[in-house]
């Protein structure tokens, strides 16, 4: 799922460094993953407000580069300690390097991408920091380097802007502290398995102490399902409205209602019952069979370490104790195989031996089919 | 939180004596201290020494103080340890308080100061030296540093005590203000004896505390990160959105390998904060020759690496200088369908929690989050656990002794996700919401299709899904797995108890040979042979570890879980698609 922030003309790709034959003309888009973000806004918050004028933060934004280096994909971020004031800047190069460093050890598919403020100012101080993340020994070259900035402004909105940077200036000795930025587009991506966790987050952003637990499995079904009742409500709320000519209707949207309702499967009864018979069976049992098999594995572990007594005399005259973890390590055994049993039987989907867990189960059936 | 340690006595003392008549009768010492709080001082007594070294440098110097910091300074060089077992004693039993603060009021009393409420701040660094640890290098080390701390200012008192038998020590300053505390730590010699503390120490632990001082001279030692000091443990895990992202990042990427990484945070009034993750770098098993499981077996050993541990600190030296929180309270690792409980596990968590009770493990299910509700959980061990687990022995005698089963193995301590305001800010803004109510409605079906509704994260729709079947197959899987491994452990133990049998059958055959053989022997009247020579002939069988089927067990009840869980949403999914095509 992409989100785009805006539409955006993009007319040609800015002039960036292409002596080493990287001239191709292909638009440069920058995709954001989330976690980038996140880490900038972290880093936004625990900014170091003591000895430093500056307001904004930087950092450097690692990911991968498409192999035309038409695209680029953010994928993690690290702060890097700066000072500003008045007339000059000082980013701790040294720590960039470090930290470069052991942030590619652990992920070594990544590379080094460009940086990040959290200020949309672009002054020549952005420009000595872009050349330097752009410079051939330090920095990204013969790629462009990356620049993102979110602006933190207090009671305004996040916005995300992306650049890439050509080089100019009125002189040579100025050409350091200076270059053209050019916004490039730029989307924030997120994959499957980010979605889950950012639902938990934007849970947590819709309460008052902006945190909220890790729900269970059911709990989010409940609440998937109370939403979905709510939408529905609404959709028949507006053609409700329409029928009762409160409004005005949309050509449109019913086309899209009827097509959605024809989508609903035109199946016989008797066969929805007998699927769904089977169906549920079939999950019923294998929670059935998981208990059972939780309980003879829990009974095993009890009767083996239990003390029993009335083995010792198989055991011989000497050491009662023995004889008791031996009487248990049997019973244990007995345990194990009637585990087995029941496994083997819901093997052939009968489940009907399963050792003494079929009696254990039963009072389990009438709350199965009271559902 | 306060302590009610030394203010009690304190107050008597008020009670009795009024503050401001103590001079006249004061101890001896009132005319040695008076000096240098006068305004005028002989150059020589401006300078105090606060530390067992005795150096210019290391001199503090009054004239850079206010009265209450010059006075406390003063009485601070009375400062004595009252126990033997200060390494692993409360603070605030450690030190004579009561007399400091007694001086305390002498002194202020004697220059008539009124005494105006005024906190300081207490580090306590406890720790621990191996046995290779060269102590003079950790002296130099000190020294340089405390020269800085000194240079820097507000460093009122150093103490330190000499190590005990088994290398604990515990040494403690006292600041001006926390501010002070934290310049003074900035410099290099402090950068770089902290850099050595991680090489040197085996074990470490710092305490921030707060002394405050009030108007009436109650002195009260407020303890600045409460739980640290009482060791109880946190009830929940407060997990930063970050971290959530980053682990689920992490996790998915490496998918189906394991992948972990470290945590950082802090504890705060019993609740663990984390604010910050890492992840371990790839163990590169290409270059070993050999199987699939060994680039999983490596990567679940992370991290207790010896490499990795070089690497988290290094890395957590890093994030400290960006003002991230720079505790490790954990690691986090990712599991499939919850199959995550195993000697690895187990070891993992002993190592980081053998040092630090405050570490927590976080566990995502990949496969489980890609159903749509996010699975994240937070484990850690039972101090009974951690006992046994100490010992290294899990026969049946001692498993009935302690009563530990595998229930008690691990506990879960619940997850909450939590968020900066910038960040939910943020997170409303994705998707962006309509700017307003009422938006205009489509011309076309092709607008519908072209611009389709952007969906907010939560509540997620993916739960809705009614594909269960893989999931619970890979469950069924997972618990044939389990009583594999049940049923091989069930065979070590069942030939432990045939060779138990077996050699307990020779020793009795052995016992009762001899014993014919000394009745024999008596009859004649010779001399019996002894009858304990057995215990050296024959060898019992050692008992084979129970916790693999501890740990087994405690797996089988969590797949269980699992599948009941499944169980509930599936059933109601079905009953709901039933309803929906077959209309009452």
């Amino acid at each position: 799922m992409a989100v785009e922030q805006e539409h955006f003309v993009h007319l040609a790709r800015p002039l960036a460094p292409t002596s080493m034959g990287f001239a191709s003309s292909a638009p440069l888009t920058v995709n954001v993953q989330p976690q980038a973000v996140f880490s900038v806004i972290d880093h936004a918050v625990r900014r170091d407000t003591r000895d430093t004028q500056s307001t904004r933060v930087i950092g450097a934004l690692v990911g991968t580069r498409s192999e035309d280096g038409s695209e680029v994909e953010v994928r993690s971020t690290f702060a890097i300690p700066h000072t500003e004031n008045e007339d000059q800047v000082e980013v701790d190069v040294e720590y960039q390097k470090n930290m470069l460093a052991l942030t590619l050890k652990a992920s070594p598919r990544e590379t080094l991408l460009g940086w990040y403020t959290t200020s949309h100012e672009l002054n020549s101080f952005s420009a000595l920091i872009q050349n330097f993340f752009a410079s051939p020994e330090t920095g990204t070259f013969p790629h462009p380097a990356v620049h993102l900035t979110i602006s933190t402004e207090p009671g305004a909105a996040l916005e995300t802007k992306t650049y890439v940077s050509a080089p100019v200036a009125v002189s040579p000795d100025r050409a350091a502290e200076s270059c053209l930025f050019i916004e490039v587009p730029h989307k924030l991506l997120f994959t499957d398995a980010e979605r889950a966790a950012l639902g938990t987050a934007s849970a947590a952003a819709s309460t008052d102490t902006r945190s909220a637990p890790v729900l269970s499995d059911i709990e989010t079904l409940a609440h998937s399902l109370d939403s979905v009742s709510d939408l529905l409500e609404r959709a028949s709320g507006f053609v409700g409205e329409v029928l009762d000519e409160e409004r005005d209707g949309s050509h449109a949207l019913g086309q899209y209602l009827m097509n959605a309702l024809s989508l609903a499967p035109k199946v016989s009864s008797t066969q929805i019952e007998a699927d769904f018979n089977n169906h549920v069976q079939d999950v019923l049992m294998v929670s059935y069979l998981a208990n059972t098999i939780r309980t003879q594995i829990d009974l095993a572990q009890r009767l083996a370490t239990s003390q029993l007594v009335g083995f010792d005399k198989e055991a011989g005259d000497k050491g009662g104790k023995e004889g008791g973890e031996e009487g248990g390590a049997g019973r244990e055994g007995g345990g194990g195989r009637g585990g087995r049993g029941g496994k083997r039987g819901g093997g052939r989907g009968g489940g009907g031996r399963g050792g003494g867990g079929g009696q254990r189960g039963e009072p389990r059936e009438p709350r199965e089919n009271g559902e | 939180m306060t302590i009610p340690q030394g203010p009690v006595v304190v107050a008597e003392v008020q009670a009795q004596q009024p503050f401001r008549n103590l001079d006249a009768k004061g101890p001896t010492f009132v005319s040695e201290i008076k000096a240098p709080v006068v305004a005028e001082t002989p150059s020589l007594d401006r300078y105090l020494v606060v530390s067992p070294y005795h150096e210019q440098d290391h001199l503090l110097d009054l004239e850079s103080l206010d009265v209450e910091n010059q006075l406390l300074a003063l009485s601070l060089t009375k400062l004595k340890c009252l126990r033997q077992d200060y390494a692993t004693a409360p603070y605030t039993e450690t030190f004579n308080w009561g007399e400091i603060i007694e001086t305390l009021q002498t002194l202020a009393g004697g220059i008539n100061h009124t005494w105006k409420k005024t906190s300081f701040f207490v580090v306590a660094f406890r720790s621990r030296i191996p046995p290779t640890t060269v102590y003079a290098e950790l002296g130099t080390l000190d020294k340089a540093a405390h020269a800085e701390a000194t240079a820097s200012g507000g460093f009122l008192k150093y103490w330190f005590g000499t190590p005990d038998a088994e290398g604990r020590n515990l040494a403690t300053c006292i600041w001006r203000s926390q501010e002070d505390a934290r310049k003074g730590g900035t410099g290099p010699a402090h950068r770089k004896a902290a850099g050595a503390a991680r090489s040197l120490y085996s074990f470490w632990k710092i305490d921030r505390l707060k002394l405050t001082i009030e108007d009436v001279l109650r002195n009260q030692l407020s303890d600045a990160m409460v739980d640290a000091q009482k060791d109880v443990p946190f009830k929940s895990a407060q997990v930063e959105s970050l971290v959530v992202m980053k682990i689920v990042k992490h996790c998915s990427s490496s998918f189906p390998t394991a992948a972990t990484g470290s945590l950082v945070g802090m504890d705060s009034n019993g609740v663990l904060e984390i604010t910050n993750a890492f992840p371990f770098p790839t163990v590169d098993a290409s270059g070993a020759d050999g199987h699939q499981s060994d680039a999983s077996s490596l990567a679940a050993a992370a991290p207790r690496a010896k490499a990795n541990i070089a690497y988290q600190n290094e890395m957590i030296r890093h994030l400290k200088e960006v003002n991230v929180d720079a505790n490790n309270v954990g690691w986090y690792t990712s599991a499939t369908m919850g199959n995550f409980i195993n000697l690895s596990f187990i070891e993992n968590q002993y190592h980081y929690q053998r040092d630090n009770d405050q570490t927590v493990a976080l566990v995502h299910d990949v496969s489980r989050s890609s159903q749509g509700a996010l699975s994240l959980r937070a484990f850690r061990l039972s101090p009974e656990f951690m006992a046994a687990f100490k010992e290294g022995k899990f026969t049946t005698e001692i498993l009935q002794k302690s009563k530990l089963t595998f229930r008690d193995i691990i506990v879960e301590v619940p997850v909450i996700v939590h968020n900066s305001h910038l960040l939910t800010s943020f997170l409303h803004q994705i998707p962006a919401p309509p700017a307003s109510a009422e938006i205009p409605l489509p011309t076309s079906l092709d607008d519908i299709r072209r611009g389709p509704a952007q969906l907010p994260a939560h509540p997620s729709f993916d739960t809705l899904d009614l594909s269960i079947d893989p999931f619970l197959e890979k469950t069924c899987d997972l618990l044939l797995d389990s009583i594999e491994s049940h049923y091989s452990d069930l065979n070590n133990h069942q030939y432990y108890q045939r060779q138990l049998t077996r050699e307990q059958f020779k020793i009795t055959q052995w016992q009762t040979k001899r014993k014919a053989e000394n009745a024999a022997r008596l009859a004649a009247k010779q001399q019996p042979l002894p009858e304990d020579e057995w215990q050296r002939l024959f060898k019992l069988p050692q008992e084979p570890s129970r916790l693999e089927g501890m740990l087994n067990a405690r797996q089988v009840e969590q797949y269980s879980k699992q599948v009941d869980g499944f169980t509930a949403t599936i059933t109601s999914k079905m009953f709901a698609v039933r309803g929906n095509l077959l209309p009452e």
